[in-house]
C-alpha cells in the first residue's frame, strides 16, 4: 500500500494542504483500498478484483470519494460514486467526486466495453462496506459500547440508538484511521438500498451548464504553446520534404519540425508477434507550434509539405467493396462450426440467402482528439482525453524510453469516446511534439484531421444463407463475413471480429439451430481499423437481424414469433458470455425484453399504409436489449423514424436516467450509422471533412425514443454500447414492413424505396 | 498582429491577435473562456455559439474584427451561478451526456427564447438545427426547451420561485 502516491491523484490544492497536514500530524483517516488481483492487468480473469477506488474522510467530514474510470458522457462518475456512497452510508448530497488520476495502483483504468459498472461494482462495494465497517469500530471502541449496538443510516453518521450517542464519520475519521482494513465485510442486501438504484442528478451537470467543466481541450499549464500538425493525407504515407520558410514567417509561429512515425505497443498490454503485418505506428508529419491555435493553424495552412503517399495511394472504397464482393466467393476461415451446414442447407425444403454491407465509419466525438503534454527534464507529464490510460502509459514509456515512474497522466473530461479515445496515438504525439519543442504544448486536431486521421469501424459484406425444413424449423445456418480485421490494427495477423456476437454463443441464430457455420475472409488495407461504439455487434447484427426477418418473410412468420420460436430452440451454450468468466446468455432474459418491447410498442397493432414496425433484439456486453422501430416511408421513398421503443435488462440498475440516457443516445447512434454514415476512400485519402459531407442526426429528425427497464438484481450489464446495435436492423425491418422493400446496405440507400 | 477591443461578458479587453483570428480562439486561447468549444471550425455543429448583441453567432466563423466594439456573451456570462432558466431547465431534465456541446444548445435556446417565449417544436428544430450532439441527447433538450419557456413565463408572472429540479441534489462533482 501506498496511500501517500494515491494523493498526487487528486488535482485539488486543499487537498494536498489536508495531506501535508495529516502526514505531519496523522489526523484523518486516509482509506485506500487495494484489492486482490492489481497487479496483472492483462488477466481478464482477475477484473472483478481490482481495486480502483479510494475513499477519504476528513476531520471536519468532507467525504472524498476517487473515480478511476474515464467521464465521457456515460455518467460513470456518478454511478461509480453511488456504489461507494452506497455501501459506506455516506450521504450523497454532501460527497465530494475526484477524477483519479492514472497510477499503478488503481490497475485497469480502461474505459471501454461497456465495463465500467461491471468491472468496480465487487469492489466499488466492498471498498464502501470496509469503509462503513471501520467507523462503526471506531465508534464502538470510543464509546465502549458493542459494535453490532451501532449502525449507519445513510447519513454519514454512525449512531448507538441504545444510549442516544451519535457521531459524524468526520468526527470518526482519526481514530478510524487507525483501524485495521477488515476482511469480508458483508454487502447490503438490494432491499436495503437508498442510493443505488435511484434517479440522481449527474455530479458533474452544473460545470457543464454553466461552462466550468473542464475537458482535455480547456488544458492550459504555464508555458504552454499550441501545436497542429500536417499529417500523411494517405494511410501510410510519409514526409519526403517540407518548406517551412512561408509558415515560420506567421506572427506567433515558433517551431516547424517534422515528427516521426514511430512504432507503438498494442493498446492493452497484448503480446505481438513481430513482422506480423500490423499498422499501429504513430501518423507522422508536419508539427507548427505557436503561441496560439490560431497561428498554428494559420502556420500549418502557410506550410509546404510533400509526401510520399505509398502503396496506399492505391485503395478507393469501390476496389474495397469489390475485393470484399469477390472474398465472399470462396471459404473463409472457420470460427465455429456445428453440424453440417453445407449438406443441410443443400437439401432444406426452403433456402433463404442475401448479402449485407456496412461501410467504414468515423467516431467524431464533438471534443476533437486533442492532448496536452509536457516532457522534459527526464520527465514525462500529459493531460489526456483518454479512454486509456494504462496503454498510453505504455506507449509513453516505450516511445520516450523512460521509466512509468516518470509519466503522469492526468484523465481529463472527455467530450465523448465513442472508443476513439482507447487509441493512444494522439497522447504519444503530443509528448513527442512537446520534446521537441521544449515546451509544455496542446496539440489540437481539427475537424478534419479528426475525421482523416481515426481508427475507423470496418467495412464489412455479409453472406447468409438458411435452409429451413418443412415444418418451418431453421435447420441450417451459414453466415460468411468479408472484413479487415479490427484487431490486426495494433496486433497483426488476421484476428476474427466476432467476439461478441455469435462465436461466444451469445447471440441468435448461435445454439438455436442445429446445423451452423461461421466464416470470415479478411480484407488487407492500409485504412486503420478501430473500436467504435458496441464493436463487431453493430455492423454483424445489422447482418443477423436483418436475416432472421428475412427468413420469417421467406417462411410467413411473423418477426418476433420466429425469434420466440429460435430462443424456444435454443441451447444453453457450451461457452460463456461475451467476456471471460460472464454468466452464459440468459434465453429467458432476452425472450423477456423482445415480449415487454412487443407490449410497450403495440407490436401486431394495425398502422395506417406506408408506416411500418421492426423488431430487433440481443444479448451484448452484458445486458439484453430489444427496439421496435416505427417509419414512415413516403411515396418519394423519404423515411422517417417516428418512434423507438427500447426494452432493456441489464440486471441491477445503478441509475435509470443514465441508462436511460445511454440507450437515448445508443439509439441516436445506431440511426445516424444507418441514416447518414460512410466513409468513402479516394486515392488512399478519407474523402469526407466535416459534419457538412459527414452528417449526423439533428433534431428535427430525433425520433421518440421509450426506454422501459426490467427490474432486476441480477449483477449489473453494461450499458454505454447496448443500445446501438439492434437499431439499425430494427429500421431495416421496418422499411420492409412498411413497403415490402429490404434495404440490406448502411448507410440506407433510401433512392430504393421511391415508387417508380 | 491588430490590437482589437472587444467587450465579453460585460468587460472590456484589448488583444492583440491575428486580424482574421475567430472569435472562438481569442475567448479561448487569449481570454481563458473556455467554456465556448471549438467542434468543427466552419459553422457546421454549433458547439461555439455565442451571443453577439443578443444573437446567436457562431463565433469560429466570426473574425475579430467583425465583432470589435459589439456586445459579446458567452456561456461564462449568461447568468450568475447558472440561474437562467435555460440552465436551470438543462439541470432539471438532466439534458447533457458528455456536455461538449451544450454551452452552444443553452446559448442558441436563450436566444430563441429571448425573441420567442413559447417556442413550438418547429421554432425548435429551425433555432437548434445548426447543432450536433453527438451523444444524441435531442430528446431532453426538446423538452428542456419548453420546460425553461414555461419557467421563464412563470417567473415574469409570478414573485415566486422556480420549481425545484426533479432529481435529488447532486453531490460535488470533479471538473
Amino acid at each position: 500500500m501506498r496511500p501517500m502516491r494515491t494523493m498526487r491523484a487528486m488535482s485539488n490544492a486543499s487537498r494536498r494542504e489536508f495531506l501535508k497536514s495529516s502526514a505531519a500530524g496523522g489526523a484523518g483517516l486516509l482509506l485506500a483500498f487495494y484489492l486482490p488481483g492489481i497487479a496483472a492487468r492483462a488477466d481478464a480473469a482477475e477484473q472483478t478484483f481490482k481495486a480502483n477506488s479510494y475513499i477519504f474522510i476528513d476531520p471536519q467530514g468532507d467525504i472524498r470519494l476517487v473515480v478511476t474510470r474515464s467521464e465521457m458522457g456515460q455518467g460513470v462518475r456518478t454511478a461509480l460514486a453511488m456504489i461507494l456512497a452506497e455501501e459506506l452510508d455516506a450521504d450523497w448530497s454532501r460527497v465530494k467526486i475526484e477524477q483519479g488520476d492514472c497510477e499503478p495502483e488503481y490497475g485497469d483504468m480502461t474505459t471501454g466495453g461497456s465495463m465500467s459498472i461491471r468491472s468496480t461494482w465487487d469492489p466499488l462495494r466492498k471498498a464502501g462496506a470496509s469503509a462503513r465497517d471501520m467507523l462503526l469500530t471506531a465508534a464502538a471502541e470510543t464509546w465502549g459500547v458493542k459494535k453490532d449496538e451501532c449502525s449507519a443510516s445513510g447519513g454519514s453518521v454512525i449512531e448507538h440508538k441504545k444510549s442516544g450517542r451519535k457521531a459524524s464519520y468526520g468526527e470518526l475519521a482519526v481514530r478510524a484511521g487507525a483501524v485495521p482494513v477488515p476482511k469480508d465485510v458483508p454487502l447490503k442486501e438490494a432491499k436495503d438500498y437508498r442510493i443505488v438504484g435511484t434517479r440522481r442528478a449527474r455530479v458533474d451537470g452544473q460545470h457543464i451548464v454553466i461552462g466550468e467543466a473542464h475537458y482535455g481541450i480547456d488544458t492550459k499549464v504555464p508555458g504552454m504553446l499550441y501545436a497542429v500538425v500536417a499529417r500523411p493525407p494517405v494511410f501510410g504515407g510519409k514526409v519526403r520534404k517540407f518548406d517551412a520558410s512561408r509558415a515560420l514567417a506567421v506572427p506567433g509561429v515558433k517551431k516547424v519540425f517534422e515528427v516521426a512515425a514511430v512504432e507503438m505497443p498494442p493498446l492493452f498490454g497484448e503480446e505481438r508477434k513481430p513482422d506480423s503485418g500490423h499498422q499501429h505506428y504513430l501518423w507522422g508529419g508536419v508539427a507548427v507550434v505557436a503561441e496560439s491555435t490560431w497561428q498554428a493553424i494559420a502556420g500549418r495552412r502557410a506550410l509546404s509539405v510533400d509526401w510520399d503517399n505509398g502503396a496506399g495511394a492505391e485503395e478507393s472504397t469501390e476496389k474495397q467493396r469489390a475485393a470484399l464482393a469477390e472474398l465472399l466467393k470462396t471459404p473463409g476461415k472457420e470460427l465455429k462450426k456445428i453440424g453440417e451446414p453445407d449438406a443441410v442447407v443443400a437439401s432444406a425444403a426452403k433456402t433463404v440467402e442475401a448479402d449485407y454491407e456496412t461501410p467504414f465509419l468515423a467516431h467524431m466525438t464533438m471534443e476533437p482528439v486533442n492532448c496536452t503534454a509536457s516532457v522534459r527534464d527526464g520527465k514525462c507529464e500529459v493531460w489526456a482525453p483518454t479512454q486509456n490510460p494504462n496503454g498510453m502509459a505504455t506507449a509513453l514509456a516505450s516511445v520516450l524510453n523512460l521509466p512509468q515512474s516518470a509519466l503522469t497522466i492526468h484523465i481529463t473530461l472527455i467530450g465523448g469516446g465513442f472508443g476513439r479515445r482507447l487509441c493512444i496515438d494522439y497522447g504519444v504525439e503530443a509528448a513527442l511534439i512537446s520534446r521537441s519543442a521544449g515546451a509544455p504544448v496542446k496539440v489540437i486536431w481539427t475537424r478534419d484531421d479528426d475525421i482523416r486521421h481515426d481508427y475507423y469501424r470496418p467495412i464489412s459484406h455479409h453472406r447468409l444463407r438458411a435452409g429451413v425444413d418443412a415444418q418451418g424449423q431453421v435447420t441450417s445456418w451459414l453466415h460468411h463475413i468479408a472484413a479487415p480485421s479490427t484487431d490486426s490494427t495494433f496486433l497483426g495477423g488476421e484476428v476474427p471480429d466476432t467476439g461478441g456476437t455469435e462465436i461466444a454463443g451469445t447471440g441468435l441464430p448461435s445454439g438455436a439451430v442445429p446445423n451452423y457455420l461461421l466464416q470470415q475472409s479478411f480484407l488487407h488495407t492500409a485504412v486503420p481499423r478501430g473500436y467504435w461504439r458496441a464493436v463487431d455487434t453493430n455492423w454483424n447484427h445489422f447482418a443477423v437481424q436483418s436475416f432472421i426477418d428475412e427468413i420469417a418473410a421467406a417462411t410467413g412468420k411473423d418477426p418476433l414469433a420466429l425469434r420466440r420460436q429460435l430462443i424456444a430452440s435454443k441451447q444453453k451454450p457450451a461457452g460463456g458470455g461475451d467476456n471471460e468468466g460472464e454468466t452464459p446468455v440468459n434465453v429467458d432474459r432476452l425472450l423477456g425484453v423482445l415480449n415487454l418491447v412487443a407490449e410497450k410498442s403495440g407490436w401486431g397493432t394495425p398502422l395506417p399504409a406506408g408506416r411500418g414496425r421492426g423488431i430487433a433484439g440481443l444479448y451484448g456486453f452484458g445486458s439484453y436489449v430489444a427496439h421496435v422501430a416505427e417509419v414512415t416511408v413516403a411515396k418519394d421513398g423519404t423515411l422517417r423514424v417516428d418512434r423507438v421503443v427500447v426494452a432493456v435488462d441489464c440486471g441491477q440498475v445503478i441509475n435509470p436516467d443514465l441508462v436511460a440516457a445511454q440507450i437515448e443516445g445508443g439509439v441516436v447512434f445506431g440511426l445516424t450509422s444507418a441514416l447518414y454514415d460512410e466513409i468513402t476512400i479516394q486515392g488512399g485519402q478519407v474523402q469526407q471533412s466535416n459534419f457538412d459531407n459527414y452528417q449526423m442526426l439533428r433534431i428535427a429528425d430525433m425520433p421518440r425514443v421509450e426506454v422501459h427497464l426490467v427490474p432486476s438484481h441480477e449483477a449489473p450489464g453494461g450499458i454505454g454500447e447496448p443500445g446501438v446495435p439492434s437499431t439499425a436492423p430494427a429500421v431495416a425491418n421496418a422499411i420492409f414492413a412498411a413497403t415490402g422493400k429490404r434495404l440490406r446496405r448502411l448507410p440506407f440507400q433510401t433512392q430504393e424505396l421511391a415508387k417508380s | 498582429m491588430d490590437t482589437i477591443s472587444i467587450t465579453v461578458n460585460g468587460r472590456q479587453h484589448s488583444v492583440e491577435v491575428l486580424p482574421d483570428t475567430p472569435l472562438l480562439w481569442v475567448l479561448r486561447d487569449t481570454l481563458g473562456l473556455t467554456g465556448t468549444k471549438f467542434g468543427c471550425g466552419q459553422a457546421l455543429c454549433g458547439a461555439c455559439t455565442v451571443h453577439v448583441d443578443g444573437e446567436a453567432t457562431r463565433s469560429c466563423t466570426a473574425r475579430i474584427s467583425t465583432v470589435a466594439g459589439r456586445s459579446i456573451t458567452t456561456i461564462e456570462g449568461l447568468s450568475a451561478d447558472g440561474q437562467h432558466p435555460v440552465q436551470q431547465a438543462w439541470l432539471a431534465d438532466q439534458v447533457p451526456q458528455c456536455g461538449y456541446c451544450q454551452a452552444g444548445m443553452i446559448m442558441t435556446t436563450a436566444a430563441l427564447l429571448a425573441k420567442n417565449a413559447a417556442p413550438s417544436d418547429a421554432d425548435i428544430d429551425e433555432a437548434l438545427g445548426g447543432h450536433i450532439c453527438r451523444c444524441g441527447t435531442y430528446q431532453r433538450i426538446r423538452e428542456a426547451v419548453h420546460k425553461a419557456a414555461h419557467q421563464a413565463g412563470a417567473k415574469h408572472s409570478s414573485t415566486e420561485t422556480a420549481a425545484p429540479a426533479a432529481v435529488p441534489a447532486a453531490a460535488g462533482g470533479a471538473r
